[in-house]
């Protein structure tokens, strides 16, 4: 009994001297590709749920980015992946606006703000993934508003593996 | 080996209103292959050496205000003020204490200069605590460790109160074991000496109280997010590049004036 509660209390509160549980990779992850995207125009979006588009790419590995592209697509060997949005814009005539960020169109990251004219969206997150998933952002603004997303935005997706 | 930089502040600062203002560097931290460059010298900013090994960097900074003022001002944000090509958001928000983020993987630029603009609106001035504003960059980051509620599944209504609770989000990737689910710590792996939280929560969008995210550095406060009256919901997003050891913890804690439910939470810490 008394091993029993004394391995529940190390499981509850490990001494700092056990970490870390198991050792991380010596050299840690690498960067298989990296995709920074960014919009060099406003885009207004109207009142609701929108996929963010980008017309700018600072880095597209792929290759295949042009246009008004809404997202990027996990290469083979990915892990995990650095996901990371900002974005500068307005809003009139709403009481909120999100952004958010999703993968295979589940969402994974949310950032809201209310009763602001202007915002600077921010959100980061560590997503597991593997080849195949597809990332996006998408911007939300409640009924009655539009969005006005400046050209200063940017999405940026890091996948390591 | 982590190749990074960390400029500081070693005593406090103020912003006076409605002036755009860079922040003044007093000392910088290098780590790793980074102590092989002068990064910052003196003045405002700091400038990517020529290095022909490296390929991409990331840009990161936490400004905290001084915890015992809490009014309403908008303050900016802006790593090359607002005009460069390769400038970031300017942050405008307002009723906030603390702003942290991060720039994105870039590709490396020998001679890129990096620094924080600030302005703040409709007071004084701003104070800002010397340890609570940092400007760094990671040069082709490969983090150790990480971990994260993102991807999976989102932490659904928690309820946080008054004053503070430790946020205990539930980990649904965790490959290097950094955390503790019975105490909301992340603790740093041996070979880290930096990391990048983030977190985020949406709340209920019919409540009007303040709201905040604290980070914990070993059970003390180092870092804190907060938002008043209007600008209810988010969080931080990203509280920037810290220093760390072997074996401190990490954790979040909420804030609520009024108990609160959240649509959703998801955090993320990193080990570089």
């Amino acid at each position: 009994m008394l091993a029993n509660l004394k391995e529940s209390n190390m499981l509850l509160n490990p001494p700092k001297s056990s970490y870390p549980l198991f050792a991380p990779p010596p050299e840690g992850y690498s960067i298989i590709e990296n995709y920074h995207l960014a919009r060099s125009s406003d885009i207004n979006l109207g009142s609701g749920v929108f996929d963010m588009t980008w017309n700018s790419f600072l880095e597209d590995p792929s290759g295949l980015l042009t246009g008004e592209e809404s997202s990027v697509t996990a290469p083979v060997g990915t892990v995990f992946a650095i996901a990371r949005v900002q974005t500068r814009d307005s809003a009139s005539g709403s009481t909120y606006t999100e952004i958010s960020m999703q993968k295979n169109t589940v969402e994974f990251a949310r950032q809201r703000f209310h009763d602001m004219f202007y915002f600077s969206h921010m959100i980061s997150a560590v997503v597991p993934c593997s080849a195949g998933d597809v990332f996006k952002c998408v911007s939300n603004c409640n009924s009655g508003g539009t969005t006005n997303i400046a050209g200063h935005s940017r999405f940026s997706v890091t996948f390591y593996g | 080996m982590v190749k990074a930089f960390i400029c500081k502040r070693t005593t406090d600062w103020q912003t006076f209103d409605d002036v755009h203002t860079d922040c003044p560097w007093e000392a910088v931290d290098n780590y790793g292959d980074a102590s092989a460059f002068t990064y910052w010298t003196s003045g405002v900013s700091a400038t990517l050496p020529v290095d022909p090994s490296a390929s991409h960097y990331e840009f990161f900074y936490y400004a905290g205000q001084d915890p015992a003022i809490f009014t309403n001002e908008d303050y900016y944000i802006g790593p090359n003020g607002a005009t460069k090509v390769n400038n970031y958001p300017i942050i405008n928000d307002p009723g906030q204490i603390g702003r942290g983020g991060r720039s994105g993987l870039l590709p490396y630029i020998s001679g890129e200069i990096m620094n924080l603009r600030f302005r703040n609106f409709g007071s004084a001035h701003v104070l800002f605590p010397a340890e609570r504003i940092l400007m760094g960059a990671l040069i082709d980051p490969s983090p150790i460790a990480v971990a994260s509620t993102g991807g999976v599944s989102k932490v659904s209504d928690i309820t946080f109160g008054n004053p503070t609770v430790t946020q205990i989000p539930t980990i649904d990737f965790d490959p290097s074991g950094v955390y503790n689910g019975a105490t909301g710590e992340f603790t740093t792996p041996e070979g880290a000496t930096l990391c990048v939280p983030s977190i985020n929560t949406s709340t209920d969008p019919l409540s009007t109280s303040d709201i905040g995210h604290y980070l914990q550095k070993n059970g003390v406060e180092v870092a804190r997010w907060r938002h008043a009256d209007s600008l209810r919901g988010p969080g931080v997003g990203c509280y920037g590049l810290w220093p760390t050891v072997p074996g401190d913890t990490w954790n979040f804690r909420g804030y609520r004036a009024t108990s609160v439910t959240a649509d959703s939470t998801h955090c993320s810490m990193e080990f570089y």
